[in-house]
């Protein structure tokens, strides 16, 4: 890892400057160069669908509802059936193109399973029916876990939907940030809905936990009420934040406070020292395979191209939705899944610069001696206004701590 | 170094870490990452690629 660029920088608001189109790599990065170089497109493995734009909460930290980009509002609520069936076909089309013999469909939002187990049962019978028959779909939905009724989960085992679920620990700290609208905390919904999917009778289509870190909240006290509902896995993200919109308790470069960092350590220790392996930590099982020489399945970490794209509810293709938080239209890339194949995407600027490795990273990224494991963790937070993507994480240090911290243990002298 | 195709070389030498069968058992976390090196060290097919953010 490197110094983290200069400067203190202060919490601000979302930027509300819409997407400067003269920032790398938009501006400044030749994709037939990097063919030249012998750089070639990785197809997408796995298509993230917006079926649902709204959401029945209204967490404070949400990139779709609280970040610069709020185009929700002006998008259909439901993606429609021909913007599902569209999403078939390119699928189908691509995994052919590519012999792919596994793509997935993620079903995303907002909250997915607003609309309702028959109507939800219609999208997966499209999906399911739109795939060439030598092509093994997967299908997935994250969700905040407050609709998974019984009626729901038979609807969701009936098409073989693996299901994750976004919590951020016990109730106390679960309720800071994910909220009704009413102002009332999630907690005791979404234990509802766990208790059901945890159930032996759907406990097969159980994924995992997506929890967001604030590291005002004790680490060990959030993993093991995450355990509690004895995940298969568990990934911890960091908030979406960048270099124009700082984290919460963001010292400024160089101080030498590095919350997150502090906290995964924490957590870390918990689950590297258990006397059983009580579940998958991604963020955790990619450094410590990426230390030995493999590749990560995220993007929270490493080199490994993105392989994956968004479709949201009018059928436009996006990258990474978290890109929300750093300015108006961010996402974008022009394409739609009617018009647009997507090979399309994979040849877009902003999707090549997260498939060409090193080659993505500022110059003080390149010369860290950490920077094949972290590999300039994730591309959003690399943003700074008037720079583009070039630049240190603005979770630079923290992750250095945590890196650090993993080889420490792996080699104990 | 690292290609485009998310490959590594390590950082970590697998001979600097204390792998007898004693420590294996007593790290089942790192019994099961050595696991998983192995296996995709094995597999054939498409190289890694990064997913997105969810538990899924």
């Amino acid at each position: 890892m490197t110094g983290a660029g200069t400067g203190a920088a202060r919490p601000v608001a979302p930027p509300t400057e819409l997407r400067c189109t003269t920032e790398w790599p938009e501006r400044g990065l030749d994709v037939e160069a990097e063919r030249r170089r012998g750089w070639r497109p990785a197809p997408m493995r796995q298509v993230v669908l917006k079926l649902v734009g709204p959401c029945n909460l209204a967490c404070d930290y949400c990139y779709v509802y609280e970040g610069a980009d709020l185009s929700w509002r002006e998008r259909p609520a439901v993606a429609s059936a021909d913007v599902v069936r569209a999403v078939a076909r390119r699928v189908g089309e691509h995994a052919l193109t590519h012999a792919l013999p596994e793509v997935e469909v993620v079903l995303h939002g907002g909250e997915p399973l607003l609309v309702g187990p028959d109507a939800l049962a219609v999208v997966l019978r499209t999906l399911r029916e739109g795939t060439p028959p030598q092509v093994a779909l997967r299908l997935g939905v994250q969700t905040n876990g407050i609709l998974l009724t019984d009626r729901m989960l038979a609807v969701l085992a009936d098409f073989d939907v693996r299901v994750g679920v976004s919590l951020d620990g016990g109730p106390a700290e679960n309720d800071r940030h994910r909220l009704r609208r009413n102002g009332r905390g999630s907690y005791s919904s979404v234990e509802r809905g766990l208790h059901r999917l945890t159930a032996p009778r759907y406990r097969p289509l159980y994924a995992g936990l997506l929890a967001t870190v604030d590291p005002r909240h004790d680490p060990v006290t959030v993993y093991e009420a995450l355990l509690a509902f004895e995940p298969p896995s568990v990934d911890f993200l960091l908030p979406h934040r960048t270099w124009g919109w700082t984290p919460t308790g963001f010292p400024g470069s160089g101080a030498g406070s590095t919350p997150y960092g502090d906290w995964l350590v924490a957590v870390f220790d918990r689950w590297f020292d258990a006397s059983r392996r009580e579940t998958d930590v991604r963020l955790f099982d990619d450094v410590i395979h990426l230390l030995l020489g493999g590749a990560a399945r995220s993007g929270q970490v490493g080199l490994s191209p993105a392989a994956f794209v968004v479709v949201d509810t009018d059928g436009s293709l996006q990258q990474v939705d978290a890109l929300k938080v750093v300015a108006p239209g961010a996402p974008e890339t022009g394409l739609n899944v009617f018009d647009h194949a997507l090979d399309d995407v994979c040849a877009h600027p902003t999707v090549v610069a997260r498939q060409i490795g090193l080659t993505a990273l500022a110059d003080e990224c390149r010369r860290c001696r950490l920077v094949q494991v972290c590999g300039g963790v994730h591309y959003t937070h690399r943003h700074r206004p008037g720079r583009g993507f070039r630049n240190p994480s603005v979770y630079c240090h923290d992750l250095q701590v945590l890196i650090d911290h993993v080889v420490r243990r792996l080699t104990p002298r | 170094m690292t290609g485009t195709d998310g490959a590594t070389m390590p950082l970590v030498d697998l001979t600097e870490i204390p792998l007898t069968e004693v420590s294996l058992l007593a790290s089942p976390v790192l019994a099961a990452c050595l696991e998983r090196l192995l296996a995709e060290t094995a597999a054939e097919g498409p190289g890694p690629a990064a997913r997105f953010d969810s538990a899924v």
